[in-house]
């Protein structure tokens, strides 16, 4: 802290400035006519020795967050803890007291619980601009072997259905069975499994952590940069702003180590997150970024290419499938249903080639995914692979026992004719409404979670409907006496 | 030179996947055998994998690990992982660092000779390995105590140290012993090429480089031929042990065939008989018996009764724990091992390798198939549905009962009969694990039975009938699983198994292996669908299919049931 900056406190309100006064100079009770809070504290807050002052009753960790909130006005107050955790790398319960500190002692303001402000008088401006040069260069086609081991981890993790927890880190038995099948060719270590944990929990499955199909096919569709970008874009979304601005430059973008993890520190302060921020250091997310081939290295600078995917993606698409229910595939195969021998079989190794095995409770969890037979049967048969006679008969088998009964809960919406159904079906089709056809056109399922989304849009739409209650059983009252000859006795 | 045509990949977990429909196929194939393990071979990819042990086994045979080297990387689709080749010399290297030498001056002791001064400081530090050392007589060469040989090799294996036992062996008493070359049957006898091979690799020229270890062929392949033959090289007093009295009989017979020593010469020590010649064959269960868990093994005995020169471990996979144990004290005496597969359920695979000696010679099944000495075989399995009015009892069932039911459905004796229509002439194993079902159809069907209750002679006789075509069905339990003899046999049909169990398939597999003239072999097993059983069936049936057997599913339907009626 040495020189001051120029005074300006108008982001401040009424309340955060009187209160911002009062830190520094104490409650007023009589005020002279005339008397500005803020013009007041701006003329004193020139004074070197005033902030000092103010400063030095703050313990050090107080100190350093004060410093680094103090790179910005605003900071969005969604996951800051966590978000500090990760810049500064100190406990989270002091990083958690000192903010409440900094808020109660009235150094910094929240807003509506949303966003900090932070008035912007305590340190020299150490957050300058980060500088960059531009270079041009052609765009270079995109490939990368980390993101092959991202997909197949991907895939392990919808062959295991892999729970994960709160903070969307592996537990630790799966982590060994990882570890167990990825660490001897995976070129991602154990560290960066969580990532791929916290975009598999992010991106592919819901809040019961059951599989969102569409999203994994949406994935797995991309093209591979557009694939290394999604993740970079769920996990790392402060890095995914800094990409973006630099493509749209159109260059290759170079950039010094420290002015990148600058860069860094303020757009993960910045950026707004829906999910807890991974725990993931500068150095770290370096290296990784490294491994995916997203930026190069050179001396102290990194060099932001602009990339391209490959116009036609080649795919080595042989397979095999054996008698022995298992199914090996290239890992680095580009096929975009990669992920579908996952859904309907146990990922058990990973190497060159990635073994499958397909087992009766693999072809459950299939059916629990909605796959049928016939899905199978046209993967395996797009490799031209012969299927053995025994797979084939028993996978019938399997499929036909466990497609034969499930259930689902819901309430069902009755249509009083299939007329009336067919306007409720519409909407279904539309997409306006989420519902399932129990029997066509006369009576619907809605699940638990868009039953409100579903009244809500057919009352707006003026469709009449009433609750039907059902009948209460009634128990006939017992028809039914017995013998009280021992509890009486006749009077002669 | 990596070159994508060739038919091997080789990965860096050591795991190597071998394209069958390629022609080098046999080539790689008959290369792999000697420093891999084949994992599993169905069709199209055969996996095998590099571990230790292969590496050590390889080793022990004399293979050296540049001509491995040489032999992955001229093979290989893809380059070669450099872990894998780093570790192959690395692992490699360790066989044969330490070596277990003859002591000349004192009977009881031998020399541990460590040629690496790192290994010998990584024995010194390690309290549970240095406590073998008794004096150190020169540098890197200590004496350790004879009787502990068999337990030093099994401590340092597990700490990565492999030691290579050439301290030689006590002679036993010398027997003449002799192969004919017409058998006493009055058929020429004649050792097959992959025999001669197996028993040439055991033997070693005689020398202490050779003389214990394990011979895996398949079953129907002439293991004990091997055996034979080998007894005929060392020409001393052997000890056979087998898994029963039905094979201590068919090593009896096949040694009165094949050699000419006198019968006089030849002992059985089981429940029946306790004799002891110079050539004794014996059961496990005997071997293992006693009065209680605390009392000591009386029949173990045997191991002192004689001055043993080798010892023969029959179905080496299931040697019990003790006779490990004793093993692990009589490592001064030559020992084989014969079995079709090293896969111990009880993961011991280790303690073989230690105590009774690396593998010394392997062949894949396929090749024997192809080459017309063991039987082509087509493994079927036939579901069927649980007779109506057992269903409930099905389903309320607990898990063991439930099995119980499934593998009992009376409606598998129609399938049954079908069978042995569609088979009318052959000879037939029906195999059951269950008593009362074997009874019910043996009065049903009016067929003979050969059970665990069965006196041995009587199951003699049944099998000699069977043998010479007096009987052409047999029903059978669990007891005709190992070691029984009958060439004739070519339908198998199993009823019920153990569960799960791979090894009993592959057991009962072998039962109709032996080659015959210009018929296939045909294994069925018939079990109630949607059960239990269809779910340890299936574990069966795999373990098949990663043998490189083909399987065909049939299913029954309750409409074909009522034609039968």
């Amino acid at each position: 802290m040495s020189e001051l900056k120029h005074v300006k406190l108008d982001y401040l309100n009424e309340k955060e400035i009187i209160e911002f006064y009062e830190l520094f100079f104490g409650n007023i009770l009589i005020k002279r006519p005339g008397f500005s809070y803020y013009s007041n504290l701006s003329k004193c807050l020139t004074k070197d020795n005033v902030v000092q002052s103010i400063l030095e009753k703050l313990n050090s960790h107080e100190l350093n967050i004060l410093k680094i909130l103090s790179r910005n006005i605003y900071i969005p107050n969604d996951y800051l803890i966590e978000k500090l955790h990760i810049i500064m790398d100190i406990p989270a319960p002091i990083i958690k007291k000192s903010i409440s500190n900094l808020i109660e002692k009235k150094y910094i303001f929240i807003r509506e619980d949303k966003k900090l402000v932070i008035p912007n008088v305590f340190f020299s401006d150490d957050s300058e601009k980060s500088d960059y040069k531009e270079d041009q260069d052609d765009p270079v086609v995109y490939s990368s072997r980390a993101l092959n081991d991202i997909n197949n981890l991907l895939n392990y993790y919808i062959s295991k259905e892999i729970k994960h927890s709160n903070s969307f880190s592996l537990y630790k038995k799966d982590h060994h069975d990882l570890i167990a099948v990825f660490s001897n060719y995976s070129s991602i270590n154990e560290d960066e499994y969580d990532l791929v944990t916290y975009f598999y929990g992010v991106n592919f499955v819901d809040e019961t952590e059951s599989l969102i199909i569409e999203k994994v096919k949406d994935y797995f569709n991309l093209p591979n940069f557009n694939k290394t970008m999604q993740f970079v874009k769920i996990v790392f979304p402060w890095l995914n702003t800094i990409i973006s601005y630099f493509y749209k430059q159109n260059t290759c973008i170079r950039i010094k180590k420290d002015k990148l993890k600058n860069l860094w520190v303020n757009s993960i302060l910045l950026t707004e997150y829906k999910n807890i921020p991974i725990k993931f250091s500068f150095e770290k997310t370096l290296k990784f970024l490294l491994k995916l081939n997203l930026i190069i290295k050179e001396k102290d600078e990194f060099i932001f290419p602009i990339f391209k995917n490959k116009e036609d993606d080649e795919f080595n698409s042989q397979a095999r499938l054996t008698s022995s229910f298992n199914f090996f595939i290239n890992a680095d195969n580009l096929r975009k249903d990669f992920y579908f021998p996952a859904m309907f079989s146990d990922f058990i190794k990973y190497n060159k080639i990635v073994e499958y095995e397909i087992t009766e409770y693999s072809v459950k969890r299939g059916v629990i995914n909605g796959l049928v037979l016939d899905d199978v049967l046209d993967f395996f048969n797009s490799f031209s692979l012969k299927i053995p006679l025994n797979v084939e008969t028993t996978l019938k088998q399997w499929f036909d026992k466990y497609a034969s009964y499930f259930y689902s809960t819901g309430t069902h919406f009755f249509c009083q004719s299939r007329e009336k159904g067919r306007l409720i079906n519409s909407l279904v089709e539309k997409g306006l409404i989420k519902a399932y056809q129990i029997k066509e056109n006369e009576v619907f399922l809605i699940p638990d979670e868009h039953k409100e989304q579903f009244f809500s849009f057919i009352e707006k739409s003026g469709i009449d409907f009433y609750q039907k209650k059902p009948i209460k059983v009634i128990n006939e009252p017992i028809d039914k006496v017995f013998n009280i000859n021992f509890l009486l006795t006749k009077i002669e | 030179m990596p070159d994508i045509n060739n038919p091997l990949i080789v990965q860096s977990d050591f795991s190597l996947l071998l394209e069958v429909f390629n022609p080098k196929f046999e080539i790689v194939r008959n290369g792999l055998t000697k420093f891999a393990e084949l994992i599993k071979s169905p069709e199209h990819i055969h996996t095998y994998q590099i571990n230790s042990l292969s590496l050590w086994n390889a080793a022990a045979a004399g293979n050296r690990s540049e001509e491995i080297i040489v032999f992955l990387e001229k093979y290989s689709k893809f380059e070669v992982p450099k872990n894998v080749l780093t570790e192959i010399q690395i692992i490699y290297h360790r066989f044969g660092m330490v070596e277990i030498h003859e002591c000349p001056y004192d009977k009881d002791k031998l020399f541990l000779v460590i040629k690496d001064s790192s290994v010998e400081k990584e024995i010194l530090s390690n309290p549970k390995l240095k406590k073998f050392l008794i004096d150190k007589v020169d540098d890197k060469k200590y004496t350790i105590q004879l009787l502990l040989r068999g337990d030093l090799k099994v401590a340092f294996f597990y700490y990565n140290i492999p030691v290579y036992d050439i301290a030689g062996y006590v002679d036993g008493l010398p027997l003449e012993i002799n192969l004919k070359e017409v058998a006493s049957s009055k058929k020429k006898f004649e050792l097959r090429d992959y025999q001669i091979m197996a028993s040439d690799a055991f033997y070693h020229a005689g020398s202490k480089f050779g003389g214990h270890g394990t011979i895996v062929l398949p079953c129907g392949s002439g293991k004990t031929i091997v055996g034979i033959k080998i007894i005929s090289l060392v020409k001393t007093y052997t000890l056979i042990l087998t898994t029963s009295v039905v094979a201590v009989h068919q090593w009896i017979n096949e040694i009165l065939d094949k050699t000419d020593i006198s019968p006089d010469m030849i002992g059985e020590y089981t429940g029946d008989k306790k004799e002891i010649k110079p050539i004794t064959i014996c059961t496990y269960q005997i071997l293992i018996y006693r009065k209680d868990k605390e009392s000591r093994f009386i029949h173990f005995d045997i191991f002192s009764a004689h001055k043993w020169g080798f010892i023969i471990y029959d179905e080496v996979h299931l040697l019990p724990a003790p006779i490990f144990k004793i093993t692990s004290e009589i490592q001064s005496t030559r020992r084989l091992g014969l079995t079709a597969t090293l896969v111990r359920e009880d993961k011991k695979e280790s303690d073989v390798f230690c105590l009774i000696g690396p593998k010394k010679f392997d062949t894949p099944w396929k090749i024997l198939e192809k080459q017309g000495w063991i039987s082509e075989a087509l493994c079927c399995e036939i579901k069927l549905p649980l007779k109506e009015d057992l269903m409930m009892e099905y389903l309320i069932a607990d898990q063991k009962s439930k099995y119980n039911i499934a593998a009992q459905n009376p409606l598998k004796i129609e399938v049954l009969k079908s069978l042995l229509f569609q088979h009318l002439g052959c000879h037939i194993l029906i195999i059951s694990n269950f008593i009362s079902q074997i009874n019910d159809i043996a009065q049903k069907l009016n067929l003979p039975v050969i059970t665990g209750k069965t006196p041995n002679s009587v199951r003699e006789e049944q099998y000699k009938k069977f043998r010479n075509g007096e009987l052409k069905v047999l029903l059978v339990s669990k007891v005709a699983n190992f070691s029984i003899d009958l060439p004739e046999a070519s339908v198998l049909i199993q009823l019920s198994g153990t569960y799960g169990s791979r090894q009993e398939e592959a057991q009962r597999l072998g039962r109709i292996l032996r080659p015959k003239l210009n018929t296939m072999s045909y294994f069925y097993s018939i079990i109630t669908r949607d059960s239990i059983e269809e779910q340890y069936s299936h574990k069966r049936q795999r373990f098949l299919t990663e043998q490189g057997y083909s399987y065909k599913i049939d299913f029954w339907k309750p409409e074909e049931f009522l034609c039968q009626n």
